[in-house]
């Protein structure tokens, strides 16, 4: 069903490309194309952090190994050669090896080889290295647990060696871009703490200026050694508040808007100057307790609670169809979303009332929660734990919500919490790798990401079993079992899964959201005025 | 007498010339009756609506709707309209004014406290102890007032509790000092000079004579301040280090309604209204209160 | 006026010392970590331990702080840790940016303000006067973050005269006067607090003024009343306005502009405060208040010196 209904929608989405294109005739060439992005970056080394907004405002500048293709219009993004045209893993899981492109140069002009993309991972893996760089280091193997090293072949062939198996490698690698190529010349030049003010990499934009928290100018790569962009600068302009997004759109001062507020979505909708688009993003809305101790510790609470929150009326009326209801922990354009899966919880309120007089809590009893709106730029946040809020009360559940700043929200995330202690934000990255970080037993915060504690025998014997996975396939097969255990234990409190509007003017032509955290305008075109 | 000891607190919107003869000093009794006549009415009337809350509200307010989220003014069972949430915008404003009325008076009359003890007990003694007092508040309380409200807020936590807090803070060196100046001339006047040559220890005089004859002056600059509390105090909120949702809260409701402003401008408008109006009230009174009760302005 | 400076200058040391010691026990008591905002939550915890070595914030808080002053008092204001970039150009950066704004609020303000005041002085009692008045208390209890929010909608969404927020225009054909369209709008938001506080003072040291006897010979003498005026009873009501305007775009500098820098996005040192508060990048955020600081004190002696210079009765003692 979901097949067809997939093939139905991509034959349809081409047609209307077609035709389109055909009115239109051939992508024109220049311009300066605007857009307000909900975040700026600190600095400009892409390896050192972790963060979409980081990411974002510098992918254009950059390429990786491997890279995902954000332009595509399919359920999830796939993964696209970048400056390896091929690669290769060993028979025992621990050696990737990658044939690099040839005649690619950084933006200095210094040519891109297997030693460009040795010294690069050696700034992270390499403890001896003069150039290894702590945050860019323990960000790499933060993620990638098994990052050894890496070795050149020849010239133009280079190995990374894992400590073990890991089949979820090209996956992280091509979605998270701090594993992108920095040029080696550069990190000399300027050292690993002033190479932050210099974006030198191999990206189809070349960088102009950067001022932080107001612009970052891009110019076409002429270069390029792949598909050049249409416009010849690109300008992102950091805006931080939804309103103000979507005043600049207004305003015509920005062709693209991202994450627009959830009730301009309608009239912009209605407005012919503007297209809307609601494609999706791989994170869903959750709140998360601490489950070692306390009332979310008996999964007839949990239960009681998921039955509580009435997620249709929440995805349909409070986030006015910005959201669906949610069904599962992954999220849209997540390789691991299963689009057949039922809603999380009927809502049920009766019934949620009945199970918690089975409990310790009979009438109910209080909890917090603590949000940050700097971690959360998808729309209607607080609405959404307001409406939440309102709903609990209806079982006697007191939810009070604490929005602090992203220091404590974070403080929060990684401390062992108390028993009525939660925080809640979007879960999910561009890659499907969140239930190992998030549901694995032996991972408990502070030592881990499992910052509820979750616990379930099952749930790690099967992620643990995914870890010697033969294929990606097998990976994500065990992990979607995983997450049906989790669904039946009440794991967790999903509410909705975000379908991140987002608004460009008329002008701006083939241009489609990723369904990601991360975005790339660059291939836009803008068409006569 | 050194210029800087009787700057206004620069928050939002300090009076001006407390010094210098603000408006109403060289106006006619008439006109600052007639502020004091309109400031009144208009605090009056808020009081009232924050007392009567619960009687006027039809709602609860933080009772969501979700089916009439953002209706407008005078739809049939919300003389006001609702918010983004299909909150009554009509019981949150009325419930809202009390925590703007909370805003306004209670770091006022802590702080003034304070002031009036540090103020006249410092100023009394004149010399080095009043040097001492006014230039440790300097010291301490060098900071600019929404540097020091944001760094409190970031410490405690937002909530109104600790917004309460910070904002009292702020107002104590204003408060000090206008009791100080107050303090320096009724030092001098001859009632004073009586008490003393009548051999009252200077305890006796503080609290006799200096302390009830401080308190009306110093009410009238606290009265005058309160409009910019309003307006900062909101402002706080606004930024999300004040009132947490789902509490009814002007400044809050501000920043509820922000992102349909152009769509569904009344649920940002009425709360700003109702700011503004309250804030104006308080400065009529403060200038009318000043006016008559401030010895500085009469000197 | 030479020992007067030096007292003056003597006492910023103390201020100074207050001010940053009581920022820093405040962002010390304040939960979360600027290495958590920093690395977020996949970093490992030798790594952020590491980090914060590195930062020298194992140290207990007071071996931190006197190490900041001891650095200071070597010309050494540290690095910022979120930008990892040297806190004073920074700093100085942000200065400027708000400077601009500063500039356009306050000759709103005197502009304005100075104007108003006069009329409604010259007019006193009038219908005129009463309505300035009225405006002038309505101004002073105006939220700015409220009214910039209601401009935006009014004359950028609506009307598209001015430009929704920021410094710069990226689109279409820019004309030379960007920058400055786009101060138009924060600064007269900015300016109407001061605008009508102002006012009030001009006023009323034109009321003053003008009862003066030798105005009453001056108009006995045949200058006409614009003279008087003009001249005479504004010559003497300067001092008082200058004083009151100095104090304005002192406290505009110190923040008061932080609601409309965060309205109209900005990037002055308002926003950049709340900024460093958020992420509790304590270098940044010391060196910010420390150089606030020090600029509303120098300014507020340049205004006294000023009130010195040009008022002839604080001159004679």
């Amino acid at each position: 069903m979901s097949i067809i209904r997939s093939v139905l929608a991509t034959a349809l989405g081409l047609l209307a490309f077609f035709s389109a294109t055909a009115v239109l005739g051939e992508a024109r060439t220049g311009g300066t194309l605007v857009v307000a992005t909900t975040n700026d970056t600190p600095d400009l080394d892409i390896q050192k952090y972790i963060s979409s907004s980081q990411h974002n405002a510098l992918m254009p500048l950059y390429n990786g190994l491997v890279e995902k293709d954000w332009t595509a219009d399919e359920p999830f993004h796939p993964i696209v050669p970048g400056l390896a045209t091929s690669w290769s893993v060993s028979e025992d899981g621990k050696t990737y090896t990658f044939n690099l492109r040839e005649g690619v140069t950084f933006h200095d002009g210094s040519p891109f080889n297997a030693e460009a993309a040795h010294f690069n991972f050696q700034r992270m893996t390499d403890k001896d290295s003069p150039y290894y760089d702590q945050q860019a280091g323990s960000t790499a193997t933060g993620v990638l647990k098994g990052l050894k090293g890496s070795r050149v072949v020849d010239e133009y062939t280079f190995e990374v060696e894992l400590a073990e198996a890991n089949v979820g490698f090209i996956e992280a690698i091509a979605s998270l871009p701090n594993y992108y190529m920095i040029s080696p010349a550069a990190i000399q030049k300027f050292g690993n703490e002033e190479i932050g003010q210099h974006a030198v990499g191999t990206g189809p934009f070349k960088l102009v200026e950067w001022v932080r928290g107001q612009r970052t100018v891009m110019e076409r790569n002429e270069d390029y050694w792949g598909k050049k962009p249409y416009v010849d600068r690109m300008v992102y302009r950091p805006i931080i508040e939804p309103a103000a997004r979507v005043a600049a759109l207004k305003a015509g001062e920005v062709h693209i808007a991202w994450d627009i507020p959830v009730d301009q979505v309608e009239p912009l909708q209605g407005d012919p100057r503007f297209n809307i688009f609601l494609r999706g993003l791989p994170a869903t809305k959750v709140i998360e307790c601490w489950q070692a101790s306390g009332p979310f510790s008996d999964r007839r609470v949990r239960k009681a609670v998921n039955m509580a929150i009435d997620r249709k009326t929440l995805a349909e009326v409070i986030l006015k169809g910005t959201a669906i209801p949610a069904t599962q922990l992954y999220g849209i354009g997540s390789a691991s979303f299963d689009p057949d899966l039922p809603i999380f919880e009927e809502y049920d309120p009766e019934g949620a009332k009945k199970l918690l007089a089975e409990t310790a809590h009979p009438d109910g009893f209080g909890f917090f929660v603590i949000t940050s709106p700097e971690n959360e730029p998808v729309a209607g946040a607080l609405q959404a734990y307001e409406f939440v809020q309102a709903n609990l009360q209806a079982i006697g559940v007191n939810m009070e919500i604490r929005v602090r700043d992203n220091a404590e929200f974070g403080a929060a995330y990684m401390r062992v919490k108390a028993d009525d202690e939660c925080v809640t934000f979007d879960r999910g990255y561009d890659t499907d790798f969140i239930l190992d970080m998030g549901y694995y037993g032996g991972q408990c915060v502070p030592n881990g990401l499992n910052n509820q504690c979750f616990q379930n025998a099952e749930v790690d014997r099967l992620m643990e079993q995914a870890y010697t996975a033969s294929s990606i396939d097998e990976w994500r097969d065990l992990h979607r079992q995983a997450q049906q255990h989790i669904i039946d234990d009440s794991g967790s409190f999903p509410l909705v899964h975000g379908l991140r509007p987002m608004a460009s003017m008329k002008q701006v032509q083939d241009w489609l959201p990723a369904k990601a955290w991360l975005q790339f305008p660059g291939y836009a075109w803008l068409a006569e005025e | 007498m050194d210029r800087t000891d009787n700057e206004p607190i620069p928050v939002a919107a300090p009076t001006g010339g407390s010094q210098e003869g603000g408006w109403p000093r060289v106006l006619s009794g008439v006109r600052s009756h007639q502020g004091i006549a309109v400031g009144a009415a208009i605090v009056m009337a808020v009081v009232l609506v924050a007392l009567l809350a619960p009687f006027i509200s039809p709602y609860d307010p933080n009772e969501i709707h979700p089916i009439d989220r953002l209706k407008g003014i005078g739809t049939p069972g919300y003389l006001l309209g609702t918010d983004i949430q299909g909150r009554d915008m009509l019981s949150r404003l009325a419930w809202g004014s009390r925590t703007s009325l909370a805003i306004a008076v209670v770091p006022l009359a802590i702080a003034g406290l304070i002031g009036l003890l540090l103020g006249s007990f410092g100023a009394y003694g004149g010399g080095v102890s009043e040097t001492l007092i006014m230039r440790g508040m300097d010291v301490v309380f060098g900071l600019p007032p929404i540097l020091l409200a944001i760094a409190v807020a970031a410490t405690l936590g937002p909530g109104l509790f600790n917004l309460l807090v910070s904002l009292t803070i702020v107002l104590i060196p204003p408060m000090t000092r206008v009791t100080a100046q107050v303090v320096a001339i009724l030092r001098e006047q001859t009632f004073v000079e009586a008490a003393r040559a009548s051999g009252a220890r200077d305890l006796q005089i503080i609290f006799h004579h200096i302390l009830p004859n401080s308190v009306a002056p110093v009410l009238a600059y606290a009265t005058s301040l309160a409009g910019s509390m309003v307006v900062f105090g909101a402002g706080i909120s606004f930024i999300g280090l004040g009132i947490q949702p789902p509490r009814a809260d002007w400044g809050r409701m501000i920043n509820d309604g922000r992102e349909v402003l152009d769509l569904m401008p009344h649920v940002s408008t009425l709360p700003g209204i109702a700011i503004v109006v309250l804030a104006a009230g308080f400065n009529f009174l403060g200038d009318g209160l000043r006016d008559l009760l401030d010895p500085r302005m009469k000197v | 006026m030479l020992r007067f400076l030096a007292w003056r200058l003597l006492f910023l040391i103390p201020v100074l010392l207050g001010a940053s010691a009581v920022v820093f026990t405040l962002i010390q008591l304040a939960p979360g970590d600027p290495i958590d905002v920093l690395m977020g939550v996949f970093a490992s915890p030798e790594a952020r331990e590491a980090l914060r070595a590195k930062y020298g914030l194992n140290d207990p808080a007071y071996v931190q702080y006197f190490r900041w002053l001891w650095h200071i008092l070597q010309g050494d204001w540290g690095v910022s840790i979120q930008q990892r970039r040297p806190v004073l150009p920074l700093v100085m950066e942000k200065f400027w940016i708000t400077m601009l704004l500063t500039g356009a609020a306050g000759l709103f303000a005197i502009v304005v303000g100075v104007g108003a005041g006069v009329i409604a002085a010259v007019k006193q009692n009038s219908l005129t006067d009463r309505l300035i008045l009225l405006v002038s208390v309505f101004s002073l209890s105006m939220p700015a973050y409220w009214l910039g929010l209601v401009f935006i909608f009014l004359f950028s969404v609506t009307l598209g005269w001015l430009p929704t927020g920021g410094m710069r225009s990226f689109m279409g054909e820019k004309s030379n006067l960007d920058v400055l369209e786009h101060m138009i709008m924060p600064g007269v938001v900015a300016g109407l607090t001061p605008a009508a506080i102002i006012a009030r003072v001009a006023r009323a040291a034109m009321l003053e003024g003008m009862r003066l006897d030798y105005m009453t010979a001056l108009r006995a003498k045949g200058l006409s009343e614009r003279a008087v005026i003009l001249r005479h009873a504004l010559r003497n009501a300067l001092p008082t306005i200058v004083n009151m305007t100095g104090l304005q775009i002192g406290y505009l500098i110190l923040g008061a502009a932080l609601f409309v820098e965060i309205i109209f996005s900005w990037p002055g040192l308002g926003y950049e405060i709340y900024k460093s508060v958020i992420g509790r990048d304590m270098p940044m955020m010391l060196g910010l208040v420390l150089f606030s600081t020090i600029v509303f004190v120098l300014l507020n002696l340049l205004v006294d010196v000023l009130y010195r210079v040009i008022n002839p009765r604080v001159r004679a003692d």
